[in-house]
């Protein structure tokens, strides 16, 4: 590793577990009681293998190319919600390449128990914005949500709004931060 | 210019309020509509361009 990349991978790592320490400070009594926020480390891809045998799971996504991500990336950003020894949810995203905003690209739920299922969107969201925050991003995207829909109606609330795909850019939900 | 205290007290402040947004009160059928989110974009955003970095 050259040290440029040590050093830049170092400076993200404390923001990315600032991040995970204020979302977790944040949330409501009965979610920060029960939760714990990390990184997509060994344990979460082991625990997350086990989704591939589940019938109930929609999507065959390969979260062991979300560390290699991480090292090829280092200012991304990585997130397990665990419930106890349960893995609640996964998901990752970068900062464009100018820093102006932050992207979440996408994020998966445990397929059959997810304890507190209907929160993992509301807390993978605060923390994508807190770090977006820390590293000085200005707005926080959804990249072409597949359920846009659900998301479009629950959003609106959270201060998200709808940008459409332009000049080969793909489709958005946008908050300014 | 911007310090990192000031941005970590910035980062809390706005957590906090997307947090009493995000968990505060819900509809029965918001409820519903987001237990059944099992997953949000996908790894082929990735490769997707930046928008404005463009």
């Amino acid at each position: 590793m050259r040290t440029s990349h040590a050093l830049a991978a170092n400076k993200y790592e404390e923001y990315r577990k600032k991040a995970r320490s204020i979302s977790t400070d944040v949330l409501p009594d009965y979610l920060r009681q029960a939760t714990k926020l990390k990184s997509i480390d060994s344990s979460a891809l082991a625990a997350a293998s086990v989704w591939a045998d589940d019938p109930a799971r929609h999507v065959n996504w390969d979260w062991i190319f979300a560390n290699r991500y991480t090292f090829r990336h280092p200012n991304a950003f990585d997130l397990s919600v665990w419930v106890g020894n349960t893995l609640c949810s996964l998901s990752l995203g970068r900062p464009s390449h100018n820093g102006k905003f932050m992207r979440l690209d996408y994020l998966e739920k445990a397929p059959s128990q997810c304890p507190f299922s209907s929160d993992m969107v509301g807390i993978t969201l605060v923390a994508y914005q807190t770090y977006a925050t820390l590293i000085g991003a200005k707005q926080l995207r959804i990249i072409d949500p597949i359920n846009d829909k659900v998301l479009k109606s629950y959003l609106r609330h959270g201060g998200f709004s709808y940008q459409k795909a332009k000049q080969g850019n793909p489709h958005c939900l946008v908050k300014e931060l | 210019m911007t310090t990192e205290n000031e941005r970590e007290k910035q980062a809390r402040e706005n957590a906090q309020k997307a947090a009493n947004t995000l968990f505060g009160k819900r509809t029965k059928e918001q409820e519903e509509a987001l237990k059944k989110v099992t997953s949000v974009g996908s790894p082929d955003n990735l490769i997707k361009p930046d928008g404005e970095d463009e």
